[in-house]
């Protein structure tokens, strides 16, 4: 009942936000029935309608990279029994970054460094599974491959950055993470991977539920753990490295959506994947509206928002998690 | 009255010659037995290989040899077995009910974890964290979760450790209960509760050394070369006094 109240608050916040997206901007405020109402109604040549359009893509974007964020962090937070995992231990940030660098370097344009950036995600990522393999793929191993290699590849990306300076413009704009510019295709396309990814998660929340008894129960119970955590951690990679490649790096919704579901949902996966959902796209609208309003007029990184919303919150919610004896 | 959470058709184990290798170090040697169903309890020493035989019963841990439940090798037979691990660290946000719900992951909804804990009279524990459970509660927890998925055998690795005498009771007399229909293997580092199984296995570094029923195992000479100890050095303070048939 409590959790059914949870879900039900987190549904109207989102909904509140998602309309708040609509109407807010540099460009021009509107009030939420303003802005439906142009959506709806609004004349194809008027700029108002126009500019209401591209904040629905760009709502949509924020919402997608959420979600996908926000699930991609649960499972792999469930498959290595690690609550402080999130999808970027598995070293596709830093990859993504470097393979939209190397585009950039190679001179490749629109919209060739996103798939280079997608790339780089997914390379990073096998990478780390085929080191990790060696060892016999235990969360443990993954854990320690995914952060080594993410911070040599961090590295070179400092070196990549120190190089380019100059070159990189308003390509810096990237690394810091930006929804800003989604256009209709790429918020079409988050979209239906987020979506697919979801399908797939659902279709193997079973073995994932049994998971919350431990590696060992759950092989014991026929759950082949092995291929659960490849096959759920490539979903991971693949939809991590795509929102990477839209979005630049986002960080901490990954590791935060899932913290608060389970505070206020409990441990079992099928409400845990329902409020993680709700709750990332909360955070990532959330802070995509704050990024546009707190600038002065200049649109801030999106990832500094995300973290300076998402840091407070862990913070809150270990405290209070400790005082009731929990952690 | 364990009907729907216990089987009426117990099923034969079978292990022939398995021997497991743990990076060089043989932690289990060429342990061969066969049991029919009933309530088996392995005993020995700290790290004598109990707990390796039960995850190798279970399914979850390489070996060579032979091991056979219910017709299956172990890994294929890893559905119809439920495994309970002395001690289980879940997930500090998780409740009771989530830890049963996670063991009746693949019977789906045809039951209840608030049925569970009804059945097994724990319904007062509806709510709380895991975690914060008290060892006898934790215990019975999992063993409930155990029992509903109605397995055809049961390995409960320590059922009896962190509990107190009234909880000791409790799930000696659940598993004689449950031992009428489903094959049951325990592992105990204590030789009391040897006592309460109808065969009884010792292991010593590895070795099954000694496999028979209670009263022609469970002896002093035997007991005292596995364990190194004097039953009197035992007895001077422990509650090993009170079983005078040792």
């Amino acid at each position: 009942m409590r959790h059914m109240l949870y879900l039900s608050l987190f549904l109207i916040l989102y909904m509140t936000l998602f309309l708040l997206s609509l109407s807010i901007g540099v460009y021009r405020v509107y009030t939420p029935f303003e802005a439906v109402s142009l959506l709806l109604w609004g004349d194809s040549s008027n700029v108002d309608r126009a500019v209401v359009e591209l904040r629905l893509w760009r709502s949509i974007a924020a919402t997608m990279v959420g979600v996908g964020l926000a699930v991609s962090g649960l499972i792999i937070q469930r498959l290595l029994g690690n609550p402080m995992a999130d999808p970027y231990i598995l070293g596709i940030s830093p990859g993504a970054a470097l393979g939209y660098l190397s585009a950039l370097a190679f001179g490749l344009g629109y919209p060739v460094w996103y798939l280079v950036a997608f790339l780089g995600g997914l390379a990073a990522y096998a990478t780390v599974i085929s080191i990790a393999s060696i060892a016999g793929l235990t969360s443990l191993a993954l854990i320690v491959v995914g952060v080594a290699l993410s911070y040599a590849l961090s590295s070179l990306l400092v070196i990549a950055i120190f190089l380019l300076g100059p070159q990189l413009g308003l390509a810096i704009v990237w690394l810091f993470g930006t929804i800003a510019y989604t256009s209709k295709t790429e918020s079409t396309l988050l979209s239906v991977v987020v979506l697919v990814g979801l399908v797939f998660i659902a279709v193997n929340r079973g073995a994932l539920t049994a998971l919350l008894l431990g590696e060992e129960v759950s092989k014991a119970m026929g759950v082949n753990v092995e291929a659960l955590r490849l096959s759920m951690t490539a979903t991971a990679a693949f939809i991590v490295s795509l929102i990477t490649a839209v979005s630049g790096p986002v960080g901490f919704v990954g590791l935060t959506a899932p913290w608060v579901a389970r505070v206020t949902v409990g441990a079992s996966f099928n409400r845990l994947l329902v409020a993680s959902i709700i709750v990332g796209a909360i955070l990532v609208i959330g802070s995509d509206i704050i990024v546009r309003v707190v600038g002065g007029g200049r649109e801030l990184p999106l990832t500094a928002i995300t973290s300076l919303v998402g840091a407070p919150l862990l913070l809150y919610l270990s405290v209070r998690g400790r005082h009731a004896g929990r952690l | 009255m364990l009907e729907g959470f216990s089987n009426s058709n117990p099923c034969d184990i079978r292990v022939e010659d398995v021997t497991v290798k743990v990076e060089d170090t043989i932690v289990l040697r060429g342990v061969s037995f066969k049991v029919e169903g009933g309530l088996t309890a392995f005993i020995g020493p700290n790290g004598a290989g109990k707990t390796t035989l039960l995850r190798v019963l279970a399914g979850i841990l390489d070996y060579t040899g032979v091991v056979s439940l219910c017709g299956l090798d172990a890994r294929r037979a890893r559905r119809l077995t439920s495994y309970v691990p002395a001690y289980l660290q879940a997930d500090p946000y998780a409740k009771v009910e989530d830890v049963l719900e996670a063991y009746l992951y693949d019977v789906g909804s045809s039951r209840d974890p608030l049925d569970v804990l009804r059945f097994f009279g724990l319904e007062r524990l509806r709510g709380r964290r895991f975690n914060s459970l008290s060892g006898g509660e934790h215990k019975l927890v999992l063993i409930a979760g155990a029992l509903a998925r109605n397995p055809r055998v049961l390995l409960l690795d320590e059922p009896f450790s962190h509990l107190d005498i009234a909880n000791q009771v409790k799930v000696a007399k659940l598993i004689r209960e449950v031992s009428r229909g489903t094959t049951i293997v325990m592992a105990v580092h204590e030789p009391l509760y040897a006592s309460i199984a109808d065969l009884v296995g010792v292991i010593s570094s590895g070795r099954l050394v000694a496999f028979g029923r209670p009263e022609e195992v469970v002896k002093r000479n035997m007991l005292e070369g596995v364990y190194g100890v004097t039953l009197e050095e035992v007895a001077l303070g422990s509650r090993l006094l009170v079983v005078p048939s040792l």
